[in-house]
């Protein structure tokens, strides 16, 4: 019994716990299928407020998934983002994860 | 997490679909239908052919101005995937091609070596297959609507030609459904523009 509950430990251990917080998946998971977007894209999809938004940004800008670069389009400043090769293959590895995790769950009855 | 939330094609689509939001497709489709019906009011009242064509300019860069100037601001920029750009690739090709096939069939009804109805006939069938494949790869599902109600403005047309005589059958044949996707594109534009304003976020680094 204490073998199973020391393996279960083990195996969520390698869920990446920056990504598994739902806001940060969802910001990961727009910018894995796309090349790169707007700040404001980001914004309007995840309908999270601008500093929410932000503390996520930095949060997976300093662990090196996603890179932030600002530009001038006809002359404003404008934000994008995009997921860096780490951003990428960590994504992977959580959601590979995440399915093994899943997988691994003991069906469950609708009886009473 | 379901299986839902782990489906990133559901995201991608869903983040693709977004952009159409917008209503601009819509009016472009809308715009050009209104167009083939003024066309033939302008032939009623001997106004050259030419000038209505180049009337297909306004449906043309409707979606692109709007796009540009209303949707981009509110909504952000983005930049898709490469299946996307391919599909996009794709569709520019068939696009081509459409345009390619179909300009003699253009160039004869404009030379009147083709009355108008038979004419209009010969090029929407020609071009219907192509029209749909090129709908498909943009992912736009409406697309498939319009494409259906200009087939059958077309047939429409041709039965109203004995009953209403010209230009008052293209006007019900055209001009009506073209009023109405107008009027289903502005709706759209309208909610967009209230649920996107224009004073959108700006991200500020953090201090750390």
């Amino acid at each position: 019994m204490s073998n199973n509950k020391d393996n279960t430990a083990t195996n969520y251990s390698n869920i990446d716990r920056l990504i598994h917080e739902p806001a940060r998946y969802d910001i990961m998971a727009l910018l894995y299928v796309v090349e790169q977007a707007e700040y404001l894209f980001i914004q309007n999809h995840t309908e999270m407020t601008s500093g929410n938004l932000t503390t996520h940004i930095s949060k997976l800008e300093k662990e090196g998934y996603l890179s932030v670069q600002k530009k001038f389009v006809r002359k404003k400043p404008k934000t994008f983002l995009r997921l860096t090769s780490n951003g990428r293959k960590a994504f992977d590895n959580y959601r590979s994860e995440m399915k093994k995790q899943i997988s691994t769950l003991p069906e469950v009855s609708n009886e009473p | 997490m379901t299986k839902d939330a782990l489906s990133l094609k559901d995201v991608e689509r869903q983040a693709y679909r977004s952009t159409f939001k917008d209503g601009f497709y819509d009016i472009q489709f809308g715009v050009l239908f209104l167009v083939i019906a003024l066309i033939s009011v302008l032939e009623t009242i001997n106004i050259s052919r030419f000038v209505g064509y180049t009337l297909f300019v306004i449906p043309l860069i409707i979606p692109w101005l709007g796009k540009k100037y209303i949707t981009i601001p509110r909504m952000g920029a983005v930049e898709f995937g490469k299946a996307r750009k391919m599909k996009k690739q794709v569709a520019l090709i068939i696009g081509a091609i459409v345009i390619f096939l179909t300009l003699p069939i253009l160039l004869l009804i404009v030379n009147q070596n083709l009355s108008g109805v038979l004419g209009w006939k010969i090029l929407v069938i020609f071009a219907m297959p192509l029209f749909v494949i090129a709908v498909y790869t943009t992912d736009f599902l409406r697309i498939y609507i319009y494409a259906g109600l200009l087939i059958a403005a077309v047939a429409e047309s041709e039965f109203l030609l004995d009953l209403l005589g010209t230009p008052f059958n293209a006007i019900f044949s055209f001009g009506l459904p073209g009023l109405i996707i107008s009027v289903i594109g502005i709706n759209l534009l309208i909610k967009f523009v209230q649920n996107y304003p224009r004073n959108g976020a700006v991200y500020v680094e953090q201090q750390r």
